[in-house]
C-alpha cells in the first residue's frame, strides 16, 4: 500500500488507452467499451490484493473485462441479437483470386463485422491481432489452452473474411 | 502437395510456429497459388484490425476514470481520502505533543517545526516566507518522483496540483521532510518538519516519522489536492518548467 498503492493506480492509468481499445473491440461500441473499462477499474481497485507482482497487469485487466462482458451478455437478451449463429461451411474462404480486399473494405466495416463474431472469437482476435499478445499470453488471459487459442483465431479470421467478402462481393477473376 | 490446416496458417501469420513448421507452410504456399492468395488476403485483413480501433488510443482519458483512480471528485480531500490513496505514507500514528504544535502551525498557515531559518537548502524572503534556495529550487524543479541523479540530497515523493492550481511537491531531504508549492516562480515551503532521515544520492536511509507524514497530510488537506501527477504528467510539467497547469 502507500507508494505501492499509488503506483498501482498510476500503472492502471497508463493502461487505459489500451483497455479502451480492447473494450471497444470486445463490445463493438466505444461507449459500452468505456463502461466496461470503468467497471474493470473499480473491480481492479477492490481486488488489488489479488494481483500478484510479476504477472502482467494488462492481461489481468483484459481478463476482468472479458469476464465482465460475458456476465453482462449472459444476462442480456441482446446476446441473441448481436451474435448471429452462422453455418460453419459459410466461413470457408473464397478462393476466387480476389486481391483487392483492403481496397474494398473500410475500417468501419471491419468494426461492424467484428461485432458479428462470437464473443470467444472476438476476444482472442482482439488480444492477438489488436493488442499484440502472444498465443501463450492470450491463453493465460482467457484461461484456455493454447490449442484453443489457435483454433478460435483461425475460425475468427475465416468468419471475418467471409463476412467482409459478403459486404462487398468482388468480381470473379480468372484463376491462374 | 503439402496440406496445412487453418490453425497452422493463422499461427504462421502470427509468427508462432517453429522453423520447421514455418517451412511446411511456406512450401505449401509456394505450391498453391490459391493458398497463396488466401494467405495474402487473411494477412491484409488482419492488418486492418488494429487500425480499425487505433483512434481510441488517441482519445483523452475521461475524467470519470481519473476520478475512480485518484478520487478527484472531492473538491478538497479528506484526510481519510488522502490516506486511501497515499496509504502508509500518511499512516496515522501516535503523535503526542508534536501533533498539537503541528496543528497550531497549520492553522497559522505555513508550518515550521524547529527548522532553523539558515538551514542549508532554504532561505527566507523579505516577507518572512521560507523558500527553497537556488540549488534546492533547481532540484525541486528538475527531479522526478522516486529518484534523483548525482549527489542529490533531496528526494521527491509525490507531485500534485492543489485546489488553487499550484504545483506542489512533497520532498524529503537530509534532516527534514516537507511540502513545497510553486508561488511566483519560487518554491515556497508550505510545511517543513525535522526528521531523522538521511538522503544521499536520492536514497532515503532512515524513514521519516509519523508526525511528519501527518503534518504533510494535514497540509495537503488544507490546500486541497486537485490532481496527483502520474509519471508522464510530472515529466511534462518538468519539461514545461512548471508553468501553470490548464484547468
Amino acid at each position: 500500500m502507500g507508494e505501492g498503492d499509488n503506483r498501482f493506480r498510476v500503472e492502471l492509468r497508463s493502461l487505459i488507452p489500451r483497455l479502451r481499445r480492447f473494450g471497444h473491440a470486445l463490445t463493438g461500441s466505444a461507449d459500452d467499451g468505456d463502461d466496461l473499462v470503468q467497471d474493470a477499474l473499480e473491480k481492479a481497485l477492490s481486488r488489488e490484493a489479488q494481483f500478484h507482482e510479476g504477472t502482467r497487469l494488462d492481461s489481468w485487466m483484459y481478463k476482468i473485462m472479458q469476464n465482465a462482458w460475458i456476465d453482462k451478455k449472459r444476462s442480456s437478451a441482446r446476446q441473441r441479437l448481436v451474435v448471429q449463429p452462422m453455418e460453419e461451411d459459410t466461413f470457408a474462404i473464397g478462393e476466387d483470386g480476389r486481391d483487392s480486399f483492403d481496397a474494398r473494405i473500410n475500417l468501419r466495416q471491419v468494426r461492424e463485422m467484428m461485432e458479428r463474431l462470437h464473443i470467444d472469437e472476438r476476444s482472442v482476435l482482439a488480444l492477438v491481432s489488436i493488442e499484440g499478445q502472444t498465443y501463450q499470453q492470450a491463453a493465460d488471459t482467457l484461461g484456455i489452452p493454447i490449442g484453443t487459442v489457435m483454433s478460435r483465431l483461425a475460425r475468427a479470421r475465416n468468419k471475418l473474411m467471409a463476412l467482409l467478402d459478403g459486404l462487398n462481393p468482388a468480381p470473379r477473376e480468372t484463376e491462374q | 502437395m503439402t496440406t496445412v490446416s487453418d490453425e497452422m496458417i493463422t499461427a504462421w501469420l502470427d509468427g508462432e510456429l517453429s522453423p520447421q513448421q514455418c517451412e511446411e507452410v511456406e512450401q505449401a504456399v509456394a505450391a498453391s497459388s490459391q493458398l497463396g492468395l488466401r494467405v495474402a488476403r487473411l494477412s491484409r485483413m488482419d492488418r486492418m484490425l488494429a487500425p480499425a480501433y487505433a483512434e481510441t488510443l488517441k482519445l483523452p482519458i475521461p475524467e470519470r476514470f481519473e476520478a475512480i483512480l485518484f478520487r478527484r471528485r472531492a473538491p478538497v480531500w479528506s484526510l481519510s481520502g488522502l490516506r486511501s490513496v497515499f496509504g502508509d505514507l500518511l499512516e496515522p500514528r501516535p503523535l503526542g505533543m508534536a501533533t498539537a504544535a503541528l496543528v497550531v502551525g497549520v492553522v497559522a498557515g505555513s508550518l515550521l517545526l524547529g527548522v532553523p531559518a539558515a538551514k542549508p537548502g532554504f532561505e527566507t524572503t523579505a516577507d518572512g516566507d521560507l523558500v527553497a534556495n537556488k540549488e534546492m529550487g533547481m532540484s525541486l524543479a528538475s527531479l522526478q518522483s522516486g529518484g534523483a541523479a548525482g549527489p542529490q540530497t533531496i528526494r521527491i515523493k509525490l507531485s500534485m496540483v492543489d485546489e488553487g492550481g499550484n504545483y506542489c511537491r512533497q520532498f524529503e531531504t537530509t534532516g527534514a521532510s516537507g511540502l513545497a508549492c510553486l508561488d511566483n516562480d519560487k518554491w515556497k515551503i508550505d510545511t517543513l518538519s525535522p526528521t531523522k532521515a538521511t538522503i544521499a544520492n536520492g536514497e532515503q536511509y532512515v524513514m521519516a516519522d509519523g508526525a511528519v507524514e501527518s503534518a504533510i497530510a494535514t497540509a495537503l488537506e488544507r490546500r486541497g489536492v486537485k490532481e496527483v501527477l502520474d509519471q508522464s504528467h510530472e515529466a511534462a510539467a518538468i519539461a514545461a518548467g512548471w508553468k501553470a497547469p490548464q484547468y
